[in-house]
């Protein structure tokens, strides 16, 4: 299928719009929907979408090479071939990259490569049961967002009051950015 | 909290150097930092800008209302040059790691300069606190208040058998790295600094030069850390820690106290040579200064130099290092301009002193 707009590139981007007269599909080539504006049948916050698409896999695409200090610990040699296959369903961080760096990708990632690990940590510390500090609580984050909120509420107020604007605007700033963190957190 | 130019902290004293600490003859500062993740997001390794962005703001978030953090200052790394981050790690107020991060990376800085929060290093959260003298008491007390205050408003990837989550296996548990410098010179003159170094790291600790690895002991400057970081309390690891630090402030006192008597005419000399190089040359390359300067704290601390103060010499194992130098100068300048301008600094700075006495 040649692509809607060049009539030359194949198109490789196929988008479904619901109008009042039904649904219309349009088809494009990546170059078009790049280079090219539309207005017609196809909104802005579409081609947004498209082009945050075109960006995270172009990202994906490339495999960026990480400024991390060398390896913190050898792994034992009987662990080679299981580790590769292993990746974090949670953050997207493999057993390649684990060998490579020593690091870990999230919290999840230490359940996930558990028996690698295991020998290690033996390794590099004393013992391997935390007998230190804990947290003071640990709750979920919406409601923490909720709480921050209306502390931050509380303080845009004085701020305003004592006509501190500059501060004010700080706040509020940090209001707007905790907001839309929270509406990412919903979906 | 007020987020501010770079310019103001930079005219900030730097205060483990200015101030005066316990035992502050050998021991120059005492240091602990703390590695905690936020849950839920994945570690700067892997998060991507909007999750560092995040990051940041639930840090600052949690530090709006805290008194610790009242007259704090805030920095986004982007922001900095690389001069500008190059100086305030050798200020030791933010890691060399640090010091390369720009985009979705921040710092903030309290009031007394002696607690800073490295947001989005290797781990989401790196809270330092570094004070004058060998006193880990005081420094754990001060960090621990600030941790706590943290967790009431950010829930830390936590898990129960291995304690902190951190991006790198190394730091899990207490997420604490607890390291003192030492200056041992009279230690190093009786040959037995190898021997030392040997025998903290069979006690499981590591020790490093004056700006972390690769810097070997210019200026007979160490810092000694714990390296296990899991399976005890921190008041276990700093308890051990202190005990070997203390040890160490023994031998070198005994070694100074030995110098002294036996090879007074020998220490004098090393002394007074010293104080000649930095006070006279016209080029001096970084390991020639930190050898002198050595001798020269030596000097000042056994009381045999006078006409010179304690606190210029500390400052001076700062402002001659590369990032300050430039600073100084305002210029960027190849390794021979920089002697030549650590040479002027050096001879500026220790001008209205007398001779050895």
């Amino acid at each position: 299928m040649k692509c809607e707009i060049c009539h030359k590139n194949e198109a490789t981007i196929h988008i479904q719009e619901i109008t009042n007269n039904g649904k219309k599909k349009v088809n494009l080539c990546s170059e078009c929907v790049l280079n090219h504006k539309l207005s017609n049948g196809i909104s802005d916050i579409d081609i947004n979408e498209i082009l945050k698409k075109f960006s995270s896999d172009f990202l994906n695409s490339e495999t960026p090479s990480l400024d991390i200090p060398g390896l913190p610990f050898s792994f034992h040699e009987n662990c080679d071939s299981s580790v590769s296959q292993l990746k974090c369903p949670n953050c997207g961080w493999d057993g390649v990259k684990l060998k490579k760096y020593g690091r870990l990708g999230c919290g999840k990632c230490y359940h996930i490569f558990k028996h690698i690990l295991k020998d290690i940590i033996k390794d590099l510390h004393r013992d391997s049961v935390h007998l230190g500090k804990r947290p003071v609580f640990n709750n979920i984050q919406q409601t923490e967002i909720v709480a921050r909120l209306s502390i931050l509420r509380k303080e845009l107020d004085e701020y305003v009051k004592k006509e501190k604007y500059e501060q004010a605007a700080l706040i509020r700033d940090k209001i707007n950015d905790l907001k839309n963190l929270s509406k990412q957190e919903k979906k | 909290m007020k987020i501010d130019l770079i310019g103001g902290i930079l005219k900030k004293q730097v205060s483990w150097l200015t101030k005066q600490g316990p035992d502050s003859d050998i021991a120059i500062s005492s240091r602990i930092r703390l590695a905690r993740n936020i849950k839920g997001i994945p570690f700067p390794v892997q998060a991507d800008s909007l999750q560092l962005n995040e990051t940041v703001d639930i840090v600052h978030l949690s530090l709006v209302n805290s008194p610790l953090f009242a007259d704090s200052e805030c920095f986004d790394m982007s922001q900095l040059s690389q001069l500008e981050a190059d100086i305030l790690f050798e200020r030791h107020l933010i890691s060399k790691e640090f010091s390369k991060k720009r985009k979705g990376s921040s710092l903030v800085i309290n009031a007394e300069a002696d607690i800073s929060l490295m947001i989005n290093e290797e781990d989401h959260l790196r809270i330092q606190c570094i004070l004058p003298g060998f006193q880990f008491d005081e420094t754990w007390s001060q960090i621990d208040a600030v941790d706590t205050e943290l967790s009431r408003l950010i829930s830390y990837e936590f898990d129960p058998e291995l304690g902190f989550l951190t991006s790198c296996p190394s730091n899990l548990g207490t997420g604490m790295r607890a390291s003192v410098m030492v200056h041992l010179p009279a230690l190093s003159i009786a040959g037995f600094s190898d021997a030392i170094v040997q025998s903290i790291f069979k006690m499981g600790f590591t020790v490093r030069g004056l700006s972390g690895e690769g810097s070997a002991n210019l200026g007979n400057l160490f810092q000694i850390s714990n390296q296990s970081t899991l399976g005890e309390t921190e008041d276990s690891i700093i308890k051990r820690l202190s005990h070997i630090v203390q040890q160490i402030i023994k031998h070198e006192r005994n070694a100074r106290k030995k110098l002294l008597e036996t090879r007074k005419n020998y220490l004098l000399d090393k002394i007074g040579r010293a104080f000649g190089i930095l006070r006279y040359s016209y080029l001096l390359s970084t390991p020639e200064a930190l050898e002198s300067l050595s001798m020269l704290k030596l000097g000042v601390d056994m009381n045999i130099i006078s006409s010179v103060d304690i606190n210029t010499v500390n400052k001076l194992f700062i402002t001659s290092q590369p990032a300050h130098l430039q600073n100084y100068l305002k210029s960027e300048m190849n390794s021979e301009k920089r002697d030549e301008v650590r040479a002027e600094l050096f001879r500026k700075t220790l001008s209205n002193s007398k001779n050895v006495e």
